[in-house]
């Protein structure tokens, strides 16, 4: 019931009883509640006219860091008594300092301007307008608002920087960059020797090779270097991410997925993202620092969800990934979908999966006891049997035990080798 | 401050009225009357906006009532005065707390009050006036009355249905 209506109800409900009965004491009564309701109207605001402007210390941010929001209203309008100010920003953000709501009293052609400090989770936060409600003296007539100021903030993954993967594609693009592409040509590594030609540099004269054949010259060829074509699946599905007491592996996957790209574009790829969990988030291939934008945005507003219809990876729509191109699978693996990835890899992708270990994340915050160790070695057997069956079909796989940072085991594992071992031509 | 205000306003609003249902031997309505005053003391307390808009009905409909029944004007006006000015208050002390300690609160308080006195003596004025008058309930106050109020209510209708 609003306060004008309850006011009006008693004024007329005392004038009524006062006609009903003849007693003028009920008009007399009725006399506070009529002053107290013309003084509200008269000073009731007539028209809200209010300029608005937020901005935020910066549109990108990283979880749980934090960013002031400063907000300057200025009153183009007459003076209002009592001004109620509310930015609306997501509850999945977290208020830090200040506040997004004030109470104030706002005179013509004056200006307010506060700030708060907020931080979150990773997300894509959409800052929709002010609500505002002005006031009268008593606030018998009070006139509600919603004036439009858009912002948006992007909490995007933290990303942790790479160096180098070595990937090996059966198929690059012409562009040069850092894999090696089975082709002789300018490079780095030897890759065979080939007659001279006029033009090569004399350096690459294989001198020993051209003794034993004294009618021409040898020339070394070295294997050229390309760029590929990436494409990084990231699971979102709920099955495999999520675990009892909303505890999730899908922040360490996003990282990881982050990370990889952020990798590969540097090393010049052309990298695309499929997010797969509810539905198909695609973004689509490209190069460079614009991709890594576009890239971190999708990772920003990836969540895992559940379909029945992407519960098997069988739905992953391969006619996206260019043949023989490199998809890398960041997931804590199911049981089901082993086939999926060796039919992926029977079709000639080099399949890479980076899989977030999802026993040794339930056992970091499981109870020590017999039990739970059984199931563990239980549960450890399976996975490392999946594992082995998967890189056994030829399919690369780095199981990552999230407690340790993501770049240390990319390097060991997948980084390039140690100078001393490059330098006898050793291998890992 | 306004809370303090406000407990004023309920002990005055419940008080009024329940001494003067204590003459006529109501004892019922008076304990009802405190019980309730109790109530909203607490309501107030944990800014229970929600509670004052039925309190205020019961009051001023108890201050009716003892108009009727004849029991003195006085503390019936300040019976149900005490329940505006605590209704009033109940809602501003809900706005308060929604706004950060860093606001000129004290400022809009003092403002807030200062207002609100003058309204509540402009309008126990014009209340004692009208009683002290005493004026006839003629044929002709009656039809100008009636009159009033079909136009008010029309105008309400009218009010209502644009908002």
């Amino acid at each position: 019931m609003s306060r004008t209506f309850l006011l009006i109800l008693i004024i007329y409900a005392l004038l009524l009883a006062g006609l009903a009965t003849l007693h003028g004491e009920f008009v007399g009564l009725a006399l506070p509640f009529v002053a107290y309701l013309l003084v509200g109207f008269w000073r009731a605001p007539d028209e809200i006219k209010l300029e608005v402007y937020r901005t935020l210390s910066t549109e990108r941010a990283v979880p749980d860091e934090n960013v002031v929001v400063t907000v300057d209203v200025t009153n183009q309008g007459a003076d209002i008594e009592e001004l109620v100010l509310e930015d609306i920003c997501s509850p999945k953000l977290t208020v830090r300092s200040g506040s997004p709501r004030h109470l104030l009293s706002l005179k013509k052609g004056d200006s307010y301007s506060w700030t708060y400090t907020i931080n979150g989770p990773r997300g894509s936060y959409l800052f929709g307008g002010i609500k505002v409600q002005a006031m009268d003296y008593f606030g018998v007539r009070p006139g509600r608002q919603q004036i439009h100021a858009r912002s948006e903030l992007f909490i995007f993954p933290p990303l942790t920087r790479l160096k180098y993967i070595k990937i090996r594609t059966r198929r690059t693009r012409v562009y040069s960059g850092t894999i090696p592409a089975r082709l002789g040509g300018p490079g780095v590594e030897f890759f065979g020797l080939r007659e001279y030609q006029p033009g090569d540099p004399p350096r690459w004269i294989n001198w020993r090779a051209s003794a034993r054949h004294s009618e021409s010259l040898y020339a070394n060829e070295f294997q050229q270097e390309r760029v590929a074509d990436v494409g990084i699946v990231l699971d979102g599905r709920e099955k495999t991410n999520q675990f009892p007491g909303e505890r999730s592996l899908f922040e360490h996957s996003v990282l990881a997925t982050a990370s990889l790209a952020d990798a590969f574009l540097s090393q010049g790829n052309r990298v695309s993202l499929l997010h797969y969990g509810r539905y198909l988030d695609w973004t689509l291939p490209a190069y460079g620092k614009v991709q890594r934008e576009r890239i971190l945005h999708a990772l920003a507003h990836a969540q895992t969800g559940g379909s029945p219809v992407f519960s098997g990876l069988e739905h992953i729509p391969v006619r996206l990934f260019p043949a023989h191109s490199q998809v890398v699978l960041v997931s804590p693996l199911d049981a089901g979908d082993m086939d999926v990835l060796i039919q992926l890899r029977a079709r000639g992708y080099q399949i890479m999966v980076i899989s977030p270990d999802p026993v040794s994340f339930e056992l970091s915050y499981l109870p020590e006891n017999s039990s739970v160790a059984l199931a563990a070695r239980v549960v450890r057997m399976e996975r490392d049997l999946l594992i082995k069956k998967l890189q056994h079909a030829g399919v690369q796989v780095l199981d990552w035990n999230v407690a340790h940072p993501f770049d240390q085991v990319i390097k060991q594992r997948l980084g390039p080798p140690p100078a001393l071992l490059r330098a006898i031509g050793g291998r890992i | 401050m306004s809370f303090f205000a406000f407990v004023i306003s309920v002990l005055m609003g419940v008080g009024s009225l329940a001494f003067a249902y204590s003459g006529i031997g109501q004892e019922r309505l008076v304990y009802g009357l405190l019980a309730l005053g109790a109530f909203w003391l607490y309501a107030g307390w944990r800014r229970w906006a929600w509670a004052s808009s039925g309190i205020i009905l019961i009051l001023v409909t108890a201050a009716g009532y003892g108009l009727w029944i004849e029991l003195s004007p006085g503390w019936m006006i300040a019976g149900a005065l005490g329940a505006l000015l605590a209704w009033d208050l109940s809602e501003f002390l809900r706005r308060l707390k929604v706004a950060p300690k860093t606001d000129d609160l004290r400022g809009m308080q003092r403002r807030h009050l200062a207002r609100l006195t003058i309204v509540a003596l402009t309008g126990l004025l014009l209340a004692s006036i009208s009683m002290l008058v005493r004026l006839e309930f003629t044929l002709e106050w009656m039809m100008l009355l009636a009159v009033v109020g079909v136009l008010g209510i029309t105008q309400l209708v009218a009010w209502l249905r644009r908002g």
